[in-house]
C-alpha cells in the first residue's frame, strides 16, 4: 500500500509528461562517471517548477478552525481555546491535521472532525483525531471518502473537543478553508 | 440472397436514421427538428477542490443569523443544537432591524461581501463582444472569463455570483430539485422547434422558435424521460403563448443561434418564473446520445427584476441551497453587467448561461379551431 | 336459313338472357349442414351481456377461465370449453357481485320491474316479473316456467332469511347468472322444412349466432322479438334483422371483436418487454398498439368499405404519444388518437410491420423472425405450422458471442439442418422479412453493426423488405381464403366441414366479386343457409341394435 501510494504521489507530483521530458533531455550514458552526470540532470529536472508538467493536481488545500466554547451551548462555561490546521492533499485525499488547545477545564476525552452539519446544529463524527485521551499539539491524519470531501468543501465540517467536564464538547470551531496567499478578494 | 431492390430501404429511411434528431422521413423538401428541454441547469464551471472559492463556499442565511445571536438566544433559537436550518429558516430570516424578512428587504442589514468565484474558467459566450472588462454601450465594467475551451471575453456574472454557493454547484439540489418537478409535473417545460432544415448536419439559415409545451413529458419505468413524444404547443386562441423565434445555423451537427431577446418559461421548485433574457443564444450539439439526449448551452442577460423575483419565490429553500439575501443582492447589484439603465447608469441585467439537456421531441401546432374547443 | 332480324332478335334475346343470368346472384351451393355448438360465453362477450341488459354502470371485476385456441379462433375454442371448478367459484363470485350491484339502490329503479309490495318481505309475483324480462335476456330465448320456478323459490327463500326482497332477488339473479343456460350459448335445432335431410337453427339459436358473430353479445330485446314472432325462418326477416344489426354503430364491436380472435390479440395481456433495453415500449405503448391495428382495420374495412388485401400495403394508420415514441413520428392529438399516414416509400406499411404483429410476435429482448413467420402463416394465412420436436436446443441460436451478428445468419442453421428445414422454411422467410423491426417494433437498418438483410419469398413470390412481403401477402390467394375460412368459422363456433366445401369455394369468389370488401362477406355469411343448416345426427348403434 505504501509503495503503491508513493508511485501515485510521484507519478502525481511529477507527471508522466515530465518524465517523458526528462527522460529525452538526459542523455543515456554507459560509464560509470556518466551515470553520476546521468542522476543528476534527472535530479535537476524532477526538482525543475511544477510549470512544466500538465497532470500536476496542485499544492494542498488548506483548512482551519479557531476551537472556542462560544460555538457550543451556552451552558458550556470554559476558558479554554485552540485552534486546528489541515493540509488536504489533493492526490491522495489524505487529510492531516495540527489541534492545539489551552485552558481547558478538565482532561480532554475526544477530538474529532463532526459533519456534515453548520454552526448552530450538531453531527456526528466523521473522523477521531486524538482517541480517548488527546493531547494538545495532537498530529495525525486520514483518508477522506469522497463524501467526506464533499462536505468538507461545503464547509460542513466542525471540529469538537470533548472534555471530562463537558462530555458533548467543550471548544468548536468550524473548518473554514484558508485561502492560497495573494488570493482575490471578492468583488 | 441478393437484394435486389434496396431502393425500397431508400430516401426515407435512411434519412430517417442517419439524422441526428427525429423528423418524418423526408420527401426532399426542408425537414423540422424538435426538442424539449429536459434539464435546465445554471452552468457552473467547478474544479475537484473548488479552487475557484479560495475562501471556501458562500455563507448562508442560517449561519450569518446564527452568528448574529447570543449564546442565550442560540440555545433558546435552536433548542440546544436540535433545531435543523431548515426548520428555522422562517425565523432566521427575520432579522431586518425591525424584524423584516431580509430578502424582501435585502438592503436593511449589512453583510461580510459575498463570496465570489476567483476562478478565471467559465462556461458561457461573449455577450457584450469584447475580450477586456471595459464598458461596453450594451455592458458595465466587470471582469470576463475564459471559456473552458480557451476562449477570451466569456460574460457570466451569474457564475461569478452563485458558483460558491453549494446548492448551485453538482451536489447541491436546487437545480436537482428544480429538474425533477418539472419531470414530474410537466410545468414550464421549453419546446424548440428547427425550420428550414436542409441538412442535419449543415444548413445555412434556419428558424428555431422557443415554445411552452403543453403536455407533460412521457417518462419510462425508471423515471427516465423518453424521447420522440409528441407536445402540443401552448398557444392561447391559436397564438403560442411563447414563441420566441432566432435565426440561426447547423454546422457540423451543432445548432447555433443568433442572439435575440427571449422570454423562456420556466418552473422549478414549486416556482413559476419568465427566464427573460436580452441577447439570448444557443449553442447545442445535435448528436443524440445513447439515452435519447442532446446537449447544448443557452446564455444571455438574465433581466435583473426577474431574476430576483425568482429567488424571493424560492426563498423557501434558503436552508437547502444556503446563500444569504442580503449579501447576494448586493453582490448582485454590483456584478450586474447588462445593459445599463440610461438615467442611474446601473446595469439592469446579468449576464449568465446554462446547460441544458434536450431531447428529440415533435412539435404539434393546434389549429385556432381546435384550441378554442 | 332464318331471316336476319329474327337472327339479331334470337341474338338479343340470348345476350339478354346471359346478362340477367350474370346479373342474378349465384344460388348458394348446399351444404351437408354442420353440427349444433354448446360454446362457453368469453370473457368479453360476458362483460358486453351484463353492460346490455343491465347497464354499463356494473362493474364486472374478475378472472375468467381461458379458453383453448382452437382452429384459429377462441370463438371455435369456446365450443370445446368447460368450466372447471375454481371456474365454477369465479363465475360465482361474479353473479354474486353482479346481483348484489343490480339490486342495489341506484341501480334497482332502473333494472326491476315492480316494486315489492313489502320490502322487509318476500314478493313472487315481482321476483317473477324480474326473472321473466332479465331471463329472457340473460338465457337468449323466452323463459319457460320451470327456468322460473328454481329462482323464484330461492328469492323467496333468502327474502324470507333475510327479511328483505332485494336481498332474495339477488340470489336469485346469483342462480341464474351462474346457470349453464346463461354460460353456455346452447344451440338447438328443428327439422328444415324445405330440406327434409337436414335440420336447421330453431329461432333462438339463429338470433344468438347472428347476434354474437355481428355484435358479439347477446339478442337485443327487437332480436328476441323477430325469433319470437318467427320471423327469423324466413330470408327477408333474416335479412332485415342482419341489416339493421350490421347499420349499428355496434357492429363495429363485433368486427373488432373477430379481428381480435383471428389475430390473436388477446395475447397482449400476458406481452412483455425488456424495459432496459426497449424503454420507450412501455404499458401504454402496448395497450395502444392493441388499438392501433383494430382501428386501422375498422377504418379501412369498414368506414372506407375497402379491399381486404389492402391491409398489407396501406400506409394509413393511427397514432397516440405513445405509440409516437416506438414509431419516433408525430402524433397530432396528444391525450387521444390522431389519424397519421407513413410517407411513400417507407417499409412501415401493412399491419403485419404494426407493434400488434412485430412487437407481439417477438421475444422480450429482441426480435424472432420465426414467431412471427409462424403468426403470419397461422393468423393472416391459415396455414398450420407444425410444433417444434420437445428436443430443440436453442444455445447457437442464443450465443451472445456467436460471429454471426444478424438474425438471418444465426438462423441459417434452420435452413441446413433436414430436422429443422421442413417447417422452419415455412417461417423464416417470411419473418426475416421484418427485421428491419426489432423486438419492440421500432424500425433499424442494422443488427450489431451489420445490415440486416429482409429479402425473401412467399409462396414463389421474391421481395426485397417487408413492403415487399406486403405485396408478396397481397397476391397471394392464401390471405383472402383465410379471412373468409376464419369468419365463417367465427360465425358458426366450429371447424368448417367436408360437406362445405362447395360454399367454402363459392364464398371466396363471391369475396372476390365484391372487391374483397368485408361487409359484404359478412353479410353473406349471416344470410346463408350454411350457417343455419344443421346435419342430421347419425343414427346410433347400440348393443340393442337400430332403434
Amino acid at each position: 500500500m505504501q509503495v503503491r501510494v508513493a508511485a501515485q504521489r510521484l507519478r502525481h507530483t511529477v507527471g508522466w509528461s515530465r518524465l517523458a521530458l526528462v527522460a529525452s533531455l538526459c542523455p543515456v550514458m554507459t560509464s560509470g562517471t556518466n551515470r553520476r552526470l546521468r542522476w543528476s540532470c534527472l535530479a535537476a529536472l524532477l526538482l525543475a517548477p511544477v510549470g512544466l508538467c500538465a497532470n500536476d493536481p496542485g499544492p494542498p488545500v488548506r483548512f482551519y478552525a479557531n476551537l472556542t466554547p462560544e460555538e457550543q451551548s451556552s451552558t458550556t462555561i470554559s476558558p479554554g481555546s485552540g485552534r486546528a490546521d489541515f493540509e488536504l492533499d489533493r492526490a491522495t485525499l489524505r487529510f492531516s491535521w495540527r489541534v492545539s488547545f489551552k485552558s481547558l477545564t478538565s482532561a480532554a476525552i475526544g477530538a474529532a472532525v463532526h459533519g456534515p452539519q453548520r454552526p448552530g446544529t450538531n453531527a456526528g463524527v466523521q473522523i477521531d483525531m486524538g482517541g480517548k485521551r488527546p493531547a494538545s499539539n495532537l498530529q495525525g491524519s486520514a483518508v477522506l471518502t469522497d463524501a467526506q470531501l464533499q462536505y468538507l468543501l461545503a464547509g460542513r465540517m466542525y471540529v469538537n473537543i470533548r472534555t471530562q467536564k463537558y462530555p458533548a464538547g467543550e471548544l468548536r470551531g468550524q473548518i473554514q478553508r484558508l485561502p492560497p496567499a495573494g488570493a482575490g478578494k471578492t468583488g | 440472397m441478393l437484394t435486389l431492390r434496396r431502393r425500397s430501404l431508400g430516401a426515407g429511411l435512411a434519412l430517417l436514421l442517419a439524422s441526428a434528431a427525429a423528423a418524418a422521413p423526408s420527401t426532399g423538401g426542408p425537414q423540422t427538428l424538435a426538442y424539449v428541454i429536459a434539464n435546465f441547469n445554471n452552468a457552473v464551471y467547478e474544479t475537484q477542490f473548488m479552487d475557484e472559492c479560495p475562501e471556501g463556499p458562500a455563507i448562508g442565511n442560517d449561519e450569518m443569523w446564527w452568528r448574529g445571536l447570543s449564546r442565550a438566544d442560540k440555545d433558546k433559537l435552536t433548542d440546544n443544537g436540535l433545531v435543523q436550518p431548515v426548520d428555522r429558516r422562517f425565523i432566521s430570516v427575520l432579522r431586518g432591524p425591525k424584524g423584516e424578512d431580509v430578502c424582501w428587504n435585502p438592503t436593511v442589514v449589512k453583510e461580510p461581501p459575498l463570496r465570489t468565484v476567483q476562478g478565471s474558467v467559465s462556461y458561457g459566450f461573449n455577450l457584450d463582444g469584447s475580450n477586456d472588462d471595459r464598458a461596453t454601450p450594451k455592458s458595465c465594467p466587470h471582469r470576463n472569463f475564459v471559456s473552458e475551451r480557451g476562449a477570451p471575453g466569456v460574460d457570466n456574472q451569474m457564475y461569478r455570483l452563485l458558483g460558491c454557493h453549494y446548492g448551485w454547484r453538482r451536489n447541491g439540489v436546487l437545480d436537482t430539485f428544480g429538474n425533477e418537478e418539472r419531470r414530474n409535473s410537466g410545468r414550464g417545460v421549453i419546446l424548440m422547434e428547427i425550420t428550414n432544415v436542409t441538412d442535419p448536419r449543415n444548413s445555412p439559415e434556419v428558424r428555431v422558435a422557443f415554445y411552452r409545451a403543453a403536455d407533460p413529458f412521457s417518462i419510462d419505468a425508471t423515471g427516465r424521460i423518453l424521447p420522440y413524444a409528441s407536445y402540443r404547443v401552448d398557444s392561447n386562441a391559436g397564438k403560442p403563448r411563447y414563441g420566441a423565434v432566432a435565426r440561426g445555423r447547423i454546422v457540423n451537427g451543432v445548432l447555433i443561434t443568433e442572439p435575440i431577446d427571449a422570454k423562456l418559461p420556466f418552473y422549478a421548485n414549486s416556482a413559476f418564473a419568465e427566464i427573460q433574457l436580452r441577447d439570448m443564444r444557443l449553442e447545442m450539439d445535435l448528436t443524440v446520445s445513447p439515452e435519447g439526449k442532446v446537449q447544448g448551452l443557452v446564455g444571455g442577460y438574465y433581466d435583473f427584476d426577474k431574476w430576483w423575483e425568482y429567488m424571493l419565490k424560492i426563498e423557501f429553500l434558503i436552508a437547502t441551497g444556503d446563500w444569504s439575501c442580503p449579501a447576494l443582492y448586493t453582490a448582485a447589484r454590483e456584478l450586474a453587467d447588462g445593459y445599463p439603465d440610461p438615467k442611474t447608469g446601473e446595469c439592469t441585467a446579468i449576464s449568465s448561461a446554462f446547460k441544458i439537456d434536450a431531447l428529440p421531441a415533435f412539435a404539434i401546432h393546434t389549429t385556432p379551431v381546435e384550441a378554442r374547443r | 336459313m332464318m331471316p336476319v332480324r329474327t337472327r339479331l332478335g334470337l341474338a338479343c334475346a340470348l345476350l339478354l338472357g346471359a346478362a340477367l343470368l350474370t346479373a342474378c346472384s349465384r344460388s348458394e351451393p348446399p351444404t351437408k349442414g354442420g353440427p349444433v355448438t354448446v360454446r362457453r360465453l368469453t370473457e368479453a362477450q360476458y362483460r358486453n351481456v351484463i353492460a346490455d341488459v343491465f347497464g354499463p354502470q356494473i362493474v364486472v371485476a374478475g378472472r375468467f377461465d381461458p379458453i383453448v385456441r382452437t382452429e384459429g379462433l377462441l370463438a371455435v375454442g369456446a365450443s370445446r370449453a368447460s368450466i372447471t371448478p375454481s371456474g365454477v367459484e369465479r363465475f360465482a363470485a361474479l353473479a354474486r357481485s353482479i346481483a348484489q350491484q343490480v339490486v342495489a339502490p341506484g341501480n334497482r329503479e332502473l333494472l326491476i320491474p315492480c316494486r315489492p309490495a313489502a320490502p322487509g318481505a318476500a314478493d313472487d309475483a315481482c321476483a317473477t316479473k324480474f326473472f321473466q324480462q332479465a331471463g329472457r335476456l340473460l338465457y337468449r330465448r323466452a323463459v319457460t316456467a320451470d327456468d322460473l320456478a328454481g329462482p323464484v323459490r330461492i328469492a323467496r327463500t333468502a327474502a324470507l332469511a333475510r327479511q328483505d326482497f332485494h336481498a332474495g332477488l339477488a340470489y336469485g339473479l346469483q342462480g341464474m347468472l351462474t346457470s349453464p343456460e346463461f354460460l353456455f350459448i346452447a344451440e338447438s335445432a328443428e327439422p328444415d322444412p324445405a330440406d327434409k335431410n337436414l335440420l336447421r337453427l330453431d329461432a333462438y339459436s339463429r338470433a344468438s349466432r347472428l347476434s354474437f358473430m355481428l355484435w358479439n353479445t347477446t339478442p337485443d330485446a327487437m332480436l328476441l322479438d323477430a325469433a319470437a314472432r318467427g320471423e327469423l325462418a324466413d330470408a327477408d326477416g333474416v335479412a332485415a334483422q342482419v341489416d339493421r344489426l350490421m347499420a349499428s354503430p355496434r357492429f363495429t364491436q363485433g368486427v373488432r371483436a373477430f379481428f381480435t380472435d383471428m389475430l390473436s390479440l388477446d395475447d397482449f395481456s400476458t406481452l412483455e418487454k425488456d424495459s432496459l433495453i426497449y424503454p420507450a415500449f412501455g404499458l401504454a405503448a402496448a395497450e395502444d398498439s392493441r388499438e392501433q391495428v383494430l382501428r386501422t382495420l375498422i377504418d379501412e374495412l369498414i368506414a372506407r368499405e375497402g379491399d381486404y388485401r389492402d391491409i398489407f400495403t396501406t400506409r394509413r394508420t393511427f397514432m397516440t404519444v405513445p405509440l409516437g415514441m416506438v414509431y419516433r413520428v408525430p402524433a397530432t392529438r396528444p391525450g387521444g388518437w390522431a389519424p397519421f399516414e407513413f410517407e411513400e416509400g417507407d417499409p412501415r406499411a401493412g399491419i403485419q410491420t404494426q407493434l400488434s404483429f412485430v412487437a407481439l410476435h417477438s421475444h422480450p429482448g429482441k426480435s424472432s423472425p420465426t414467431l412471427r413467420g409462424k403468426a403470419i402463416r397461422e393468423l393472416l394465412l391459415c396455414q398450420k405450422v407444425p410444433d417444434p420436436p420437445g428436443n430443440v436446443n436453442f444455445d447457437r441460436f442464443n450465443d451472445p458471442k456467436s460471429p454471426n451478428k444478424t438474425a438471418r445468419l444465426r438462423l441459417a442453421a434452420h435452413a441446413t439442418d433436414p430436422a429443422c428445414a421442413g417447417c422452419h422454411k415455412l417461417m423464416d422467410p417470411i419473418g426475416l422479412a421484418l427485421e428491419n423491426f426489432d423486438g419492440a417494433g421500432q424500425i433499424r437498418l442494422t443488427e450489431n453493426g451489420e445490415r440486416i438483410d429482409a429479402s425473401g419469398e412467399l409462396n414463389g413470390f421474391k421481395f426485397a423488405d417487408a413492403r415487399g412481403l406486403g405485396q408478396a401477402m397481397r397476391e397471394d390467394p392464401a390471405a383472402t381464403s383465410c379471412v373468409v375460412r376464419r369468419a365463417y368459422t367465427y360465425a358458426a363456433g366450429r371447424p368448417i366441414e367436408k360437406g362445405e366445401r362447395d360454399w367454402m369455394a363459392d364464398l371466396e369468389q363471391s369475396f372476390a366479386d365484391d372487391g374483397y370488401r368485408l361487409r359484404p362477406l359478412l353479410r353473406r355469411i349471416a344470410l346463408s343457409k350454411a350457417l343455419q343448416s344443421i346435419a342430421k345426427p347419425k343414427p346410433e348403434l347400440s348393443a340393442g341394435g337400430p332403434t
